[in-house]
């Protein structure tokens, strides 16, 4: 068995550290962004290949592994104590973008038949933190390949072109600098793409815009939640859910220790310790990317997710 | 009576904790691509003596207890 474990641990790991170094050329880049696109890369290229078969197998059957544990290390990284210091006016125009943002997604979704599930993961994708909401809601929601495919696609698609038009649409980029900042951390879907569009903005994308981008991230768990006692109460009780759901209360406890200690806080601060959660994330997305299936393609969740940022920025407009 | 073959491979499934690469294995070594394997794949005879094969190395047993 370890033969056939050896060539999805190697590549996925490889990929995973070569991610993290490949962020560390440019400010813009992040480790999350580049491994879950190397991932989907490498499956759409090798994908057909004999045996490739068993990186996809390995892929399929370590998921429901890699990615809690990666979300607890995540979990360790994230202060949210820096989003402390934000004025109101700024948790209100970030919450508004956020229901917008997934009620229009989950509504677009049943206008436009989408599976359920695709539909789930396209709202928490598109409204709260891209490819990391999608891993941890993925896996709290049991879903299928497809539905993880076509999500993550779609906030791929859908974030780049929001990137795009923010910055070349006069109406979002003659917005002021600090106004520009939380526009792109409320409604862009990563992280890796907030840092894009503010790169211009030097103090203010560390100070604005990569805060807000944080409150999101911090909804992760609790929206995971939400979606993980829904499934229960639908489909029953599946084998690994207790394990999940202690992942996921470790998420909060997390959060809640490095935004309110600051012994434990200081720990997380540790380069070696930093690094080292940052590669295995990348590596679990990664072998989120190896499952992209681009054979299941659907065009309808870029629809939903590109035009639940439409509507979310245009919202933001209106309040600014 | 079709469904002699699906069985073997729901079995070997069910019996491994890490199923996508038991079914990656076995695909390797009955030279066939088992998830394709229906209830309706008709009844083969030469391929139930691989599968069968197969699956006793997967599972590293002597016998199976597979109700066929």
């Amino acid at each position: 068995m370890i033969r056939m474990l050896a060539p999805g641990v190697l590549l996925t790991t490889i990929m995973g550290i070569a991610s993290y170094f490949v962020a560390r050329l440019h400010g813009t880049l992040d480790a999350l962004v580049v491994a879950l696109l190397g991932g989907m890369i490498v499956r759409l290229i090798f994908g057909r290949q004999k045996g490739f078969d068993i990186v996809i197998a390995y892929a399929k059957d370590f998921k429901d592994v890699l990615i809690p544990i990666g979300v607890i290390l995540y979990a360790a990284t994230i202060n949210v104590s820096k989003t402390f210091e934000l004025p109101g006016s700024v948790y209100l125009k970030t919450f508004i973008s956020v229901v917008v943002l997934f009620a229009v997604a989950l509504f677009l979704g049943k206008l436009l038949k989408l599976n359920k599930k695709t539909s789930w993961l396209t709202a928490v994708g598109s409204s709260i933190c891209g490819a990391s909401a999608i891993a941890i809601t993925s896996t709290a929601v049991d879903a299928k390949e497809e539905d993880i495919s076509n999500s993550l696609i779609a906030i791929v698609v859908a974030g780049i072109l929001a990137v795009g038009l923010s910055l070349t649409v006069p109406f979002i980029s003659n917005l002021g600098s600090e106004s520009f900042a939380v526009f792109s951390g409320a409604t862009m879907n990563q992280t890796g793409l907030v840092k894009i569009a503010t790169s211009a903005l030097g103090p203010l994308q560390k100070d604005l815009a990569l805060p807000v981008k944080l409150l999101r991230t911090a909804i992760i768990p609790f929206v995971a939640l939400i979606f993980f006692f829904i499934t229960i109460s639908k489909e029953g009780y599946k084998k690994n859910m207790r394990f999940l759901l202690v992942v996921l209360i470790a998420f909060i406890v997390l959060l809640g220790l490095t935004a309110l200690s600051p012994g434990f806080a200081a720990i997380t601060k540790i380069k070696g310790i930093k690094i080292a959660a940052t590669i295995i994330f990348a590596t679990a997305f990664v072998n989120l990317g190896l499952l992209v299936d681009f054979k299941t393609f659907k065009f309808q969740p870029i629809i939903v997710a590109f035009l639940a940022w439409v509507t979310a920025a245009a919202a933001f407009l209106l309040m600014a | 009576m079709p469904g002699r073959l699906k069985k073997i491979v729901d079995y070997v499934a069910d019996n491994t904790v890490l199923k996508n690469l038991a079914l990656s294995r076995m695909r390797l070594l009955v030279h066939e691509d088992v998830t394709q394997i229906t209830e309706d794949t008709p009844d083969d005879r030469e391929k139930e003596k691989r599968f069968l094969e197969a699956a006793k190395t997967i599972l590293r047993r002597e016998t199976l207890d597979i109700a066929l």
